[in-house]
């Protein structure tokens, strides 16, 4: 048997508890995940007044719950604690819908691409996906990490902004390297060698980060090496933040390009739509143009008030599913972070 | 002496400019001044001179032809010239870190044999002229006074003067008749293969063993 | 389907421009100069590259002449790294299946810098169609008729399919002799294993392609399996690899057997659906937990 969990909520007097409580029946071991506590301190001289103490657990119950909440659970299972919650409130349906599910019937509706092969690409995922027998089914996929990861966390290697998102700031690095440091003399940047990794329709983001952050950290000595006045050795190229994204995107988004296009061939389709976070970058956009037109078809793409995650999506995918007659028990109402495209059933379409 | 001693051949995909003419010889007594005359770089002398017991077909011949004419047109010739891309095509040996000195050993190599053997063959690619030549890196070394609009009458005359021996049609008839298997299973490492030692029939047997020296010969050099 | 009314802040991006692409391909440069045998014919147009139908040397002897043209989208240096390194590692993998008796396409030449790879052309057809002709004829000799199932047409049922259990058992030799020589092919559907036919005359075990000219044969299945297309091949020895290739053969031998089961019966596609249903139950690879 599973461990269990319990949410416990504490208001009979003047302090306000919440916290989270595992017991696992099989090795009868009891863990706290969360213990949080909001105390009612009344004026001094007073004692707490029955109205006063109520107050105040009104008003800190959603930040203790939250906060005991985030101090266990991780955010997909906080949101559908808060899902369920709005459902019980107001009495609503319930639907659980898969994420990526969302991202596509968003971008067909906002693109008007109707039966478009799918690359969604995001923080954690990569997929290429295209329709067939009320599935979308999945082509390809990568075998370690998502291309967004990658990108993120070479970001933090470079030490570059989050805000607003880290794969924003690699795209304009990217941007800067068509320029000298001055930022108006054109130049032709420099493509470094990163390893290239496609298998069929898969593909595999690891060894390239692996590989760029090694370039970086050669930067880094050089860039000692040339502040303490010394010189780079004959014929090594020096390497730059702005080369190292540049790289860093011409390779990932090339072996993106390259397994859609496969995948394209394999079905037939002209149609490419890109979804997810990383969907928003603009070189992947025209690469994925440029891929398109030689195959005599179009890419289309959101910007990034539909690519980046949002509530419409969940809400639309919601919405198509319910209209078929489908709900989420309330008791069934869990949720994974391993629910995959391929196993909803998408009643909705029928070609 | 036969009367066509030599034949032109037009291989396709290759511009008209391009024009091959092949020669067999048996029993040339001369080689000793034949290689000289390479040696001496003589530019009368633009012959690729091939070992006719090497060679198992016309179709493996024009193909490492083919192969030096391209490389040639798109300026990744190995060798000086086209006639030494040729002898280098049809050779085991990938090693061309010095062009110059390894197409000489080639050249010797071959013609060392050709005092051994008593059959030769011959070949020729005429050249094609010079504007239409594109991306010709390495051919300055070698002076070229010869015209290059020499019909094969000019070529098989020049021939006939200089190589002493018996003119035989370039078929794969006569080309099955010289070729030393043994010598070129050894030459092009194709010993040790006992699915190919199984085949019972020994026209079978030369089709494959011939496809995998055309194969190893496209994979040279890249 | 109903759509939902965006809100009135909402509003879709610009659709993409209207694609102007005239969709022509350019000719390798080896195929733009003349040919006695007359312009090569375009076979197919994949992702990887595409496929003509050419002649090598003379215009009697045909070439598979495959072309990865560069890509538009892809940073030169890139392009060219990559066109280089998979037209090598194409060549060589042939080389090597010919060297180890695997029947695969001879290699005839290489131009990596350009991205073209001549092949060996050859006859015959894919064990796709061979398979589909050999279903109908025999949905045709022996139609599906009430009360038909006697005991004789069992058994000459039998007798009929023998020649399909010895395609399937020679296509299993290729894969096997394929894998021991190192190679997995990384596509391994019934398209890109051709149905060489035997030269009976010559009394070859191999089908042989002389000079490579097609020829007219009675199709019945008869011929050595030919494995094509070694765009995705690689050399290596992992389980993982070679299980995916078997896969992939199943997936596509069956799509054989469903086309066949669509063409012969009528309710096919409702019965597919229910068969989409019991494969998702049984399938064991759920990523849940």
């Amino acid at each position: 048997m599973a461990p269990l969990y319990a949410l416990g909520c504490e208001g009979s007097a003047n302090k306000l508890g919440i916290g989270v409580i595992s017991h696992d029946p099989a090795t009868n071991k009891t863990k706290i995940l969360s213990n949080i506590r909001h105390t009612f301190v009344s004026p001094p001289g007073t004692g707490f007044l029955p109205k006063d103490t109520a107050a105040h657990h009104r008003a800190h119950f959603v930040s203790v719950a939250r906060e005991a909440l985030r101090a266990w659970a991780p955010p997909l299972t906080s949101v559908a604690v808060a899902a369920r919650t709005l459902s019980l409130l107001w009495g609503l349906d319930l639907v659980g819908v898969n994420h990526c599910v969302g991202h596509i019937e968003m971008g067909r509706v906002i693109t008007g691409a109707d039966n478009p092969v799918v690359l969604y690409v995001s923080g954690g995922n990569t997929q290429v996906i295209a329709y067939a027998e009320q599935r979308y089914r999945i082509f390809g996929e990568t075998l370690d990490i998502a291309v967004g990861n990658c990108i993120d966390r070479f970001a933090r290697t470079l030490a570059i902004p989050n805000d607003p998102f880290p794969g924003y700031n690699v795209e304009q690095l990217a941007k800067k390297a068509f320029f000298e440091p001055d930022g108006a003399t054109e130049r032709e940047p420099v493509l470094l060698d990163l390893p290239y990794a496609v298998k069929g329709m898969d593909c595999s983001f690891s060894g390239i980060l692996g590989a760029a952050d090694l370039l970086a950290a050669q930067m880094r000595k050089q860039d000692a090496l040339l502040a303490s006045g010394g010189s780079l050795k004959e014929g090594e190229e020096r390497i730059t933040p702005e080369d190292l994204c540049f790289t860093l995107q011409e390779t990932v988004f090339a072996m993106l390009v390259e397994i859609t296009e496969r995948a394209m061939a394999h079905v037939g389709s002209k149609q490419v739509l890109v979804v997810g976070g990383v969907g928003c970058n603009e070189r992947l956009q025209e690469m994925m143009g440029l891929m398109a037109r030689d195959r005599g078809g179009s890419v289309y793409a959101t910007d990034e008030r539909f690519c980046i995650d949002n509530g419409i999506m969940i809400g639309l995918a919601g919405l198509l599913a319910w209209e078929t007659g489908f709900r989420t028990p309330f008791e069934d109402s869990t949720c994974t972070q391993r629910f995959r495209t391929d196993e909803v059933h998408i009643k909705w379409r029928s070609d | 002496m036969a009367t066509a001693a030599v034949e032109k051949v037009e291989l396709e995909h290759l511009p008209a400019t391009h024009t091959v003419l092949l020669a067999l010889y048996r029993n040339v007594v001369n080689a000793g001044f034949l290689q000289e005359q390479l040696l001496g770089r003589n530019a009368d002398f633009e012959y690729a001179f091939v070992d006719a017991s090497t060679v198992v077909s016309r179709f493996q011949l024009l193909t490492a032809v083919h192969k030096a004419v391209t490389a040639e047109m798109a300026g990744t010739m190995r060798t000086p010239n086209v006639h030494s891309e040729v002898v280098v095509s049809l050779s085991s040996n990938n090693n061309v870190g010095e062009p110059m000195q390894s197409c000489r050993y080639e050249m010797h190599d071959q013609l060392t044999r050709y005092t051994t053997t008593d059959l030769r063959s011959l070949q020729e690619i005429r050249r094609p002229a010079r504007h239409q030549r594109r991306g010709r890196r390495q051919s300055a070394h070698i002076p070229r006074r010869r015209p290059s609009s020499l019909s094969p009458d000019d070529v098989e005359k020049h021939l006939q003067t200089h190589v002493q021996g018996e003119s035989v049609p370039c078929s794969d008839e006569e080309l099955a008749r010289v070729t030393d298997w043994p010598k070129l299973r050894k030459y092009h490492k194709l010993s040790g293969l006992p699915w190919i030692d199984a085949i019972k029939d020994e026209q079978a047997k030369k089709n494959e063993l011939e496809m995998l020296i055309v194969s190893a010969m496209a994979m040279r050099g890249t | 389907m109903a759509t939902p009314e965006p809100a009135a802040a909402i509003q879709p991006p610009p659709p993409p421009a209207d694609s102007t692409s005239t969709h022509e391909f350019p000719l390798p440069p080896i195929l733009q100069h003349p040919s006695a045998a007359g312009p090569a014919k375009l076979i197919t147009q994949g992702a990887e590259g595409r496929l003509y139908r050419t002649s090598w040397l003379t215009p009697t002897r045909l070439c598979a002449l495959k072309h990865r043209p560069s890509k538009p989208y892809r940073h030169p240096t890139l392009d060219a790294r990559l066109t280089r390194h998979r037209i090598l590692s194409e060549a060589r993998i042939l080389q090597k299946c010919r060297r180890e008796g695997v029947a695969v396409p001879a290699l005839y030449g290489i131009d990596e810098s350009q991205g073209v790879l001549s092949m060996e052309w050859v006859p015959g057809r894919p064990v796709r169609v061979e398979i589909n002709e050999f279903l109908r004829r025999r949905a045709e000799n022996y139609p599906h008729g009430e009360g038909g199932r006697g005991r004789e047409e069992v058994t000459r049922d039998e007798e009929g399919a023998a020649p399909l259990v010895g395609l399937m058992r020679r296509i299993g030799e290729a894969v096997g002799k394929l894998h021991k020589a190192g190679i997995v092919h990384g596509d391994l559907t019934t398209s890109n294993m051709m149905v060489r036919p035997w030269e009976k005359d010559k009394g070859l075990t191999k089908g042989h392609h002389g000079n490579g000219q097609e020829y007219e044969v009675e199709r019945s299945l008869e011929g050595e399996i030919v494995v094509i297309d070694f765009g995705l091949a690689s050399q290596g020895s992992a389980d993982e690899d070679r299980a995916v290739d078997l896969y992939v053969l199943e997936q596509a031998l069956f799509t054989v057997v469903l086309e066949a089961y669509k063409e012969t019966f009528k309710a096919a596609p409702v019965v597919l659906k229910k068969l989409e249903d019991v494969r998702m139950r049984g399938r064991k690879r759920s990523m849940l937990g």
